[in-house]
């Protein structure tokens, strides 16, 4: 059994279609990391050159925020939802 | 990509709103202030404007934990609830709806569409390319200007469609 990273729709031309790509259990980087392997346009879109994550994109571990968590040190274990959710912002000042 | 502000074009001619919408939305401006608000809109092609769903701004508690890298607070912009939008689009998806507009406050400033603001709609992940943006603006307590960014202007580098204000005026109940 592995964890299912789910796709938002903007990127599903970069996965064949598919909404939901199961990847081994690990770091969150080493996730991301696999499943730019197949996807190198998709990692380029998640992390910038340093390896962090873009800041127009967060990802959700069974829904928890993993900027509260520890960002992509956070563990992802066998069985665990993986979200990557664009982020929505924007402001006056 | 250097952005400028894009102002209401008062020669465009108006978006009518439905009144119960727009009022909706200006509540929400005038109870989150001194923070900007933030929210969606859902409807169907030929009848856009049909539900105003709140969504919580996150700003402040995202600059509190790391202000290097979200250096401004919910006064100066918005930086909308992940998990409240996910279940927005999937009650509009119910309804047999999609997002039409995006919506959020500026607080003692204009109903532009600032640098920021085109930033993140024009990124390539933004979740949805084709809504409208409205921009209310709110001072002293009040809704004092509105404006919504449509993509109906010149094409940008990307081929998209660029974004243009026209002004917004109530519809009748």
């Amino acid at each position: 059994m592995s964890a299912r990273v789910r796709i938002p729709a903007a990127l599903r031309n970069l996965t064949g279609g598919r909404a939901e790509v199961p990847v081994a259990a690990g770091s969150l980087r080493s996730v991301l990391e696999a499943i730019g392997r197949d996807a190198p346009e998709l990692r380029d879109r998640l992390l910038d050159e340093h390896g962090g994550l873009r800041r127009h994109v967060n990802v959700f571990v069974n829904d928890e925020d993993v900027r509260f968590r520890e960002w992509l040190d956070t563990p992802v274990r066998e069985g665990d939802r993986v979200t990557i959710v664009p982020a929505i912002a924007g402001g006056g000042g | 990509m250097t952005r400028r502000r894009i102002e209401v074009d008062p020669a465009l001619p108006p978006v009518v709103v439905p009144a119960e919408v727009l009022n909706e939305v200006f509540a929400h401006a005038r109870e989150a202030e001194p923070e900007e608000c933030c929210g969606l809109i859902t409807g169907r092609d030929g009848d856009p404007w049909r539900h105003v769903i709140r969504c919580r701004n996150d700003m402040t508690r995202h600059h509190r934990r790391d202000p290097q890298n979200y250096p401004r607070d919910g006064r100066e912009g918005f930086y909308m609830n992940e998990q409240d939008y996910l279940r927005a689009e999937d009650e509009a998806e119910q309804r047999g709806e999609r997002i039409t507009c995006v919506y959020h406050s500026h607080v003692g400033c204009g109903a532009y569409f600032s640098e920021l603001d085109q930033e993140f709609a024009e990124q390539p992940l933004f979740p949805f390319p084709d809504a409208a943006h409205l921009v209310v603006s709110v001072v002293g307590g009040k809704v004092v200007d509105q404006a919504l960014f449509v993509r109906e202007g010149p094409a940008g580098p990307d081929g998209s469609p660029g974004f243009v204000g026209r002004p917004v005026v109530h519809g009748r109940w």
